[in-house]
This record gives structure tokens, sequence and C-alpha cells, in this order.
């Protein structure tokens, strides 16, 4: 990113408000945003430096609604403006208290004791390590550089003020509701036929149940039963019941097609929405994987498609029932009688708000329940898994006095939700009551002063309308949430789809089919979180064929070497060339299939012990199946399991030793043949015996690639043809196993302390 | 040696106060005379913040190696326990919730504007109910609410926080 964009990306109002104080935007090198003043009060406070000066520029940001088309603008309360020199100082460092944390300058003098700046809460303290970089890198007389992984957007393009969570780039000022919806719209394109078909016949039933109480109960009290009317009786009754009959059959038809044209879409709009995010998850790069949200991310996706599907299903074919209802109720009322249809309309309001204010409260006591029944079964899963350790205390009573707590308190909230119940539904069958006693009052002295032409009959079937208008009524004050939890969850879900992975293939990739193998690293630089470097300006080769070992303390960068150079991850900084050919350029496809990593984490997937074999080419004929496992030494034990090839691994499926899925793990690379190979501490969790059988199977998987491989053993190294030592993100020595002995660094030094080690178990043995 | 002895316990430094002193540096921080040795900048860190934020102080070196724990401040002489206290209160500093303005549900965050003893705040809370919860679901006084950048509020006695605020996060207290 270039310097430009970079300061194009303070907010307007901030950038207004630093000019108005004689600053030039263009002057600026860094900038941070922290939220605490001087005196440890939130504020909104910006940082600066240019080459003379830190600034803070502390106020209030504030956001306004505007006319305009661009609703919402963020306005920037100044309160002070400070600027100190930064002559003497020589770099800048973060302290981290309990809540919050400083920003302390550190001077040029060291007589001088490290300078208080700001404060700010803890977590800003992450997000002001560009701002620390570039400063420290200006002191150092480097450029600053600008990349884009570090400065994320924290601010709402629209509005300018600051996401709540920088991580889920969400406005909730600006969010737009309407256009989640249409998005979501978009997967039922495909079957608007249906969707046609299916409102049809949802406006044909509604207009069926709305119809009904007119024709049974009005037809059958003033044109059946009323005294006077010469009929027929038997018949006219007979009519008007076959007329009811029907008339529900018909309904009856309805709804079963509806059903069937429901289950014809529904499920395939959610089907293809699963089977996007999967993909999409698949596109992403490992570090989306790495990252801690995962987990929540994972769970959601089938909650949130659940939460969609339920919607489309039950939600919003009942919303256009309801809403029909609502009208077409509302619409036979007027026609039969208007003065009795108003006094209902007085009562609408009242009760929309009282159903809302049930539904609260339900939601809160139901919530509560929920909560206490969550945390007694982790309470019973808890004290399950810790049995042992229980009887081992001898805690038992204990325990058992703990859970009742739990359980009591469950049954507690249990008597809360079933009073409240109890007692606010009949309640608002008073009121309900209430008003249907109103209507028939009024009602009856309008028959008896035959007002209006009202009837018995009338009155009977007005009051039946009635009745049903509660019931939509009741729905449509509580689908706004309905709704709303719907287009949270399709928002979530389209947040992963859209999520752009850090590793892209890039435009023109090479094509590489056969690699040779050489590697190189040229001032590589990386880190996972922004600030802190795990790689620091490392360089190192490996010739096709050799053996390279990387050797180090836990924690010293090697795993992350390897990653690089198999981009998983891309370089911050320098580059990785594969036979003189940059891994950013080189076809995806090709790099995975010309390297093969062996690592401590064993994968292998729900199948038989052959696909597991078979997964980079699932062509691969039995024969070299077979041979993959004789040279990784697996067939041995494989032909001593009942079912041989065809046992089935993966959860759920035959349990095999650490050491067996290692050497299966193997057979799998051999059958990839790649030309590179890493092995990722690949026989750190065995024990000395295993070790020994797979180094065999290793050795004859290297035969003719390049291998770069990291141990915590040095004796696994042994046949390496060079060795590098990383310490703390650099290499620090280079060299064969005599040469790094006879120098007598670090490399001895760890060799010495295995070899230490062994010696002192031999002293025991 | 003893063959009663099981298990040999560790070494505890209860710091004799008699031997310590404690003096603040310029750029803020704290430092130590202890039994004769000077240990320049220390760091304190409660063992009880929350029941007892004043007792079982321990005392480590820059180094991060633990020279002793004090037991009470009250122990100390008037003019030694404000300086210790002062350290602790800006190492502890945590801006105090008095009222929930807002609460909204959105997106699965919870939303929260409130007034602190710090000014007007908004964050954003993901999983409210883990991240909202009693420090001490036995005594259910102070409430901490974590939020979606990891900082901690909070509330110092639930029971007297007003009404309508409290409503506003009882439901994810359980």
């Amino acid at each position: 990113m270039t310097a430009e964009t970079y300061l194009s990306r303070i907010p307007v109002h901030i950038a207004d408000a630093l000019r108005a104080r004689g600053i030039e935007i263009s002057s600026i090198i860094s900038y941070g945003y922290t939220d605490m003043d001087k005196d440890g009060n939130f504020a909104d406070c910006w940082i600066f430096f240019d080459k003379d000066n830190i600034y803070y520029l502390t106020g209030y940001d504030r956001v306004e609604k505007t006319g305009g088309r661009k609703k919402l603008k963020t306005v920037f309360d100044f309160v002070s403006f400070d600027s100190i020199p930064h002559e003497d100082i020589k770099s800048l460092e973060i302290e981290r208290f309990v809540s919050t944390a400083r920003l302390v300058a550190k001077k040029k003098d060291e007589n001088e004791p490290n300078e208080e700046l700001i404060r700010f809460s803890l977590g800003i303290a992450n997000k002001l390590t560009s701002f620390i970089r570039h400063f420290n890198d200006f002191k150092d007389g480097k450029p600053a550089e600008y990349s884009e992984r570090v400065d994320e957007e924290l601010f709402c393009p629209k509005c300018g003020s600051r996401y709540p969570d920088p991580e889920h780039k969400v406005c909730p000022r600006c969010m737009d509701k309407g256009s989640v919806f249409k998005r979501l719209l978009g997967f039922f394109k495909f079957y608007k036929n249906k969707l046609i078909a299916y409102f049809a016949m949802l406006i044909i039933s509604t207009v069926f149940s709305v119809l009904s109480p007119y024709v049974g109960t009005k037809l059958l009290y003033d044109n059946v039963l009323t005294p006077g009317v010469d009929a027929n009786l038997f018949g006219e009754v007979g009519l008007v019941l076959a007329v009811i009959i029907l008339a529900r059959v018909a309904s009856l038809l309805i709804n079963i097609g509806q059903s069937y044209i429901v289950a014809g879409i529904i499920p395939w709009v959610v089907y293809d929405l699963k089977v996007r995010i999967f993909s999409a998850m698949q596109r992403l790069s490992v570090s989306f994987y790495t990252s801690k949200q995962t987990g929540s991310l994972m769970t959601r996706v089938n909650r949130d498609s659940n939460n969609i599907y339920w919607f489309f299903v039950d939600g919003a074919p009942s919303v256009v029932v309801n809403a029909l209802m609502f009208i077409g109720i509302l619409i036979i009322m007027f026609y039969m009688n208007w003065q009795l249809s108003l006094i209902v309309l007085v009562m609408i309001p009242l009760l929309l708000f009282l159903y809302r204010i049930i539904q609260r409260a339900f939601r809160k006591l139901h919530h509560v329940r929920w909560i206490n029944e969550a945390n007694m079964s982790s309470y019973i899963s808890d004290s399950m898994s810790g049995q042992r350790i229980i009887k081992a205390f001898a805690k038992e009573r204990e325990e058992g006095e703990r859970f009742s707590g739990y359980s009591g308190r469950s049954a507690a909230a249990d008597k809360r939700v079933s009073n409240a119940e109890s007692t606010i539904f009949p309640l608002l069958g008073l009121i309900m009551m209430l008003t249907n006693l109103v209507v028939l009052f009024v009602g009856g002295v309008m028959i008896i002063h035959h007002i209006n032409g009202m009837t018995l009959g009338k009155l009977m079937t007005f009051t039946a309308y009635m009745n049903m208008l509660y019931s939509p009524l009741d729905f449509l004050a509580w689908v706004s949430n309905w709704w709303a939890r719907c287009v949270d969850s399709a928002q979530r879900i389209f947040e992963i789809m859209d999520a752009v992975p850090d590793v892209s293939e890039s435009e023109n990739p090479v094509r590489m089919p056969e690699m040779k193998g050489d590697i190189e690293m040229k001032n590589v630089r990386f880190e996972y979180e922004p600030g802190h470097p795990i790689i620091k300006n490392l360089s190192l080769s490996v010739k096709a064929g050799h053996m390279v070992g990387i050797v180090g303390k836990t924690g010293a960068g090697k795993s992350t070497i390897v990653n690089l150079m198999a981009r998983l991850y891309d370089v911050n900084d320098g580059e990785i060339t594969i036979d003189g050919v940059n891994v950013k350029d080189i076809a995806s496809i090709d790099m995975r299939k010309n390297i093969g990593i062996v690592s401590q984490e064993i994968y292998l997937f729900i199948g038989t012990i052959a696909d597991n074999i078979r997964y980079a080419n699932p062509g691969a004929s039995m024969e070299e199946v077979i041979q993959a496992a004789k040279t990784a030494s697996a067939h041995d034990f494989i032909m001593r399991l009942p079912d041989g090839y065809e046992t089935r691994i993966g959860a759920g499926g035959q349990d095999l030793s650490g050491g067996e899925k290692q050497r299966i793990s193997i057979a799998r690379t051999i059958i990839q043949n790649p030309k590179i190979l890493i092995l990722d501490e690949a026989t750190a969790a065995m024990d000395t015996e295993t070790e020994r059988n797979i180094q065999q199977a290793l050795f004859n998987l290297q035969q003719g690639r390049t291998t770069v491989a990291i141990a915590h053993r040095l004796s696994t190294l042994r046949d390496a043809d060079v060795l590098a030592v990383i310490d703390r993100g650099d290499m620090v020595e280079y060299g064969t196993h005599d040469e790094l002995i006879k120098k007598q660094g670090e490399y001895y030094k760890l060799y010495m302390l295995q070899f230490d080690a062994i010696k002192h178990i031999g002293i025991a043995e | 040696m003893n063959d009663n002895i099981i298990v040999e316990l560790a070494d505890l430094e209860m710091i004799d106060v008699n031997e310590a002193k404690f003096a603040p540096e310029k750029g803020g921080y704290l430092s130590l005379t202890y039994k004769g040795t000077e240990y320049g900048k220390v760091k304190l860190n409660r063992a009880l913040p929350y029941r007892a934020p004043d007792e079982y102080i321990c005392v480590s070196d820059k180094d991060g190696k633990e020279i002793g724990i004090l037991r009470d401040l009250a122990s100390l002489s008037e003019e030694q326990k404000k300086i210790v206290s002062d350290e602790l209160d800006k190492l502890y500093y945590s801006p105090a919730v008095t009222r929930i303005l807002s609460a909204k549900d959105r997106m699965g965050f919870m939303y929260f504007e409130v007034e602190t003893t710090a000014g007007k705040r908004e964050f954003a809370v993901r999983d409210a109910s883990r991240n909202i919860k009693f420090i001490d679901p036995d005594r259910k006084t102070a409430v901490q609410i974590r939020d979606v950048d990891g900082n901690r509020y909070i509330i110092d006695d639930f029971m007297k926080l007003d009404s309508s605020s409290a409503k506003k996060i009882e439901a994810f207290l359980i």
C-alpha cells in the first residue's frame, strides 16, 4: 500500500480536525487510534507523528444524522491538541497492565527514565503496533512500510464511526437489512414458478379460511335457524353442512399441496447455501482456520442455515397468511358492521402492545431457563469426565450437593416459566373476553333496536371473526424478531462466502508440473500477528536433492519456515523461490503436487486405509498402494488387521497407534510422489523404537527428493547434508554437523545438552 | 533427612514490612529495596483481586522472579501504604460501569452503550452469556463484561445498579 492510500484511510472528520490545527495530512508518517485521554477517561484520541513531533488529538466522535443520501456522518467534538518533539526519543513500546496499557517512550539518553505518553484500554494495544513499528523504523532510518494486513479497516467507510468489532466488519448504524434479504432471495430464483404456484395456493387457502365463518355461521343462523323463515329445515341444514365440509376438504387438499411445494424448494435452497459455504471455506487459507474464532464459526454455520430454513419454511409463509387473514378479516368485519369494527379497531393497538410486553417477558424467562439447563448439563459432563479425580479426593458427597444446587436453580426457573404462563395467558384471555362482551352488548342493543340491519347470525359471525383476529395479531407482533434473526444468520453466512483468502493464486500462474526442487529464501520476514515478527530477515537455500535439517528451540519459528515454503502463508517481506520462480507465481495445483508434508499432526480421513493412501492420486492402482505401504513399512501391520487394506479408519473406525497412523501418512506422501518433502517433527510423538522403524520409512521416502526436516531430537537429522540453526526467527548457524560441532556455537550447545541427557539415562539404568 | 516428609514444601517468603522500602520512580514505576538488596523496578500482582485486593500482593523483580508476598497492605506505614496502593490502582485501573444506557442484540453480538467512571463508552460483546458474568457466582455482587477487543469492564455491585440497567443484563447473569 502506498503512503497516500494509507493516509487516505484517516477518517474525513479527523483529517479535517487535523488540518484545522495547521497540520498537513501529507506530512504525517503514521497514525493510530486510542480510546483514552491522559487522565484515563474514555475519549476518541488520535495519535500521529511527522518528522519532528508526536501529536495527540483528543475529542469525541459523534454520529449525526444528515438529510442527504449518505444518511449518517461522524463529527468530531474537539477537546485538546498537543504536540511533543520526538528528538530525544529512541523508541516506543507498549506496557500492558491488567485492563489498560500505556505507550512509553524510551529516551536516547539511557539514564533518562521512560516517559509515559498515553494510556488506552488493553484491546487498543494490538491495534497500535503498526504505529509503533512505523515510529521505530523511522528512528532506525528506515522508511515506513504500509502493509495491507496490518492496517485493517477499523472504521465504517460509510459513516466513519468505529466498528464495534473490527473482525466483524458490520456497522450497527449502517447495516442494510434489505440488501441481505435481496441477496438471500437470489437463491430462490431457480424456483420461481414453484414459488408463484405456492403463493397462489397460499392465498386461495387463506381466502377459504377467511370466508368459512361467513358461509357457515351466518347462513346457518340467518337463513336456516331464524324463526319465521319458511324452509325445508333438514335440507337447508344439510346444504350448509355440506358447504362447510366441502370448504374444509378443499382447504385441506390445498394445504397438502403447499407442503409438498415447500418441501421441494426450501431444503434445496438451504442445501445450496451449505454447499456454497463449505466450498468457500475450502478456498480460504490456513490462517483462517488457525484464527481463534473458527470454532464458533463452524457451529454457527449449521445453526444459521437452520435459522434460515425455518424462517422460510415456517416464518415467511405465515407472514403472508397472517397478513392476508388480518386484512381480509378486517374488511369483512367492516363490510358487516362498521360500528362494531371500530370498537375492535380501538382494541388492536392495546393488544399489540400487550403481546410485545408478554413476549419480551417470556423471552427473558425462557432464556434464564435455557442458561440454567445449559449450566446443569455442562456440570454433568464436567463431573462425568472428572470421576477419577472426584473418587481420588473422596468428594462424591460434595459433588452431589453441588449438583443439587444446579438442579434446584433449574427447577426454580421452570417454576417461574410455568407460573408466568398460567397467570399471563388467562389474563390475556380476560382482556379479549372483555372486548367480546362489549361487542356483544353493543351488538345486542343493535339487534333489539334493529339498527343497521343487525341480526343474530351477523353478530355471531362477527364475534367469530373477532376471535380469528387474535392469532394473526399475536404472530405479527412477534415475527419481526424472527425476521431479524434470519437476516443476522444470512449476514454471517454471506460473510464467510465473501471472505477473501489471504493466500490467493496469482493471475497468471506459472505451470510447473515437474519441479527440480531448488528452494531459495531471500530476506524473508513474516508475522502472524502484526508487530510480532516470527521470522526476521531470514535467508536459506536448499539444493535440489539435498536434505536440510532445521534445528532450534520451541517457538524459534521452525514450523513457520516450512509453512512458508509450502505457501500455506505468504511472506510479509522478501521472497521464496522454487527453481528460481517465486512461490506466489506458481500455480497452486503444482505447488500441492510437488510439495509433500509429513507432520506430527497426522490427519487421516474417514474411509479405508487404501483410500487414505490413495488420497493424493485416487487413480493409483492397488499395486502402487501396496508398494507405497511397503516403502513406508506399513504393509506388514496392515496385513495383520482382519480387514487388511479395507480396514476403515478415521472417526469411528479402527484404532491405530500413532506410529501406525504416521506410516500410513508417509505411504500417502509416497503415492503423491512430491519433488520436495517437508518433515515437520514427523517422529516427535513417537518412542525411540517406533521412531527407528519410521526413520527407515522416511529414509526410503527421501531418496531423490529435496528434503526439509525439522526435529527436536538431533539424532533424527544425522543424514542431513546441511543443518540450519534457527533462533528467534533468525538463522544463527549454518553448516554440516561436523562443521557446527567444531564451531562450538548454538548447535554444539544443543547437541551437548541432548548428549548429556542420554548419558544421564545411561547412568540411571 | 526425615523419612516422614514426603513432599518438601516450597519456600514462602512473606515480606517483612520492616525491611521493605517501596519508592515511586520517575517514568511511572515502583522500586524496592528489601533486606539490603536494591531490586530496582518491581512488579505487583494481586493474588485475590476481587475478594481481597489489599492482601496477598506478589512482588516480583523485573525478570518476573518473585521476591516475596506482601500479606496485607494494612501492615505498611501510612506513607508506604499510599505508594503501594497508588501503584496497584494504576496497574489495575479499570473504569467501572455505572449505568447501561442501551443494549442491542444485533448479528449475534450485544452492542452496549454504557456510562463508566471514565465517561461514556460503546462496545460490543460476543457470546453474551459467556462474557457477562458474576466474578464470584456465590456472592453475586461484582459483574465482569468482556468485549470483543478483550477489554474488561466491571460493575462493582450488581445489586446497586439502577433497575433499567440491571434489566438489560440480568438475563445473562445466572
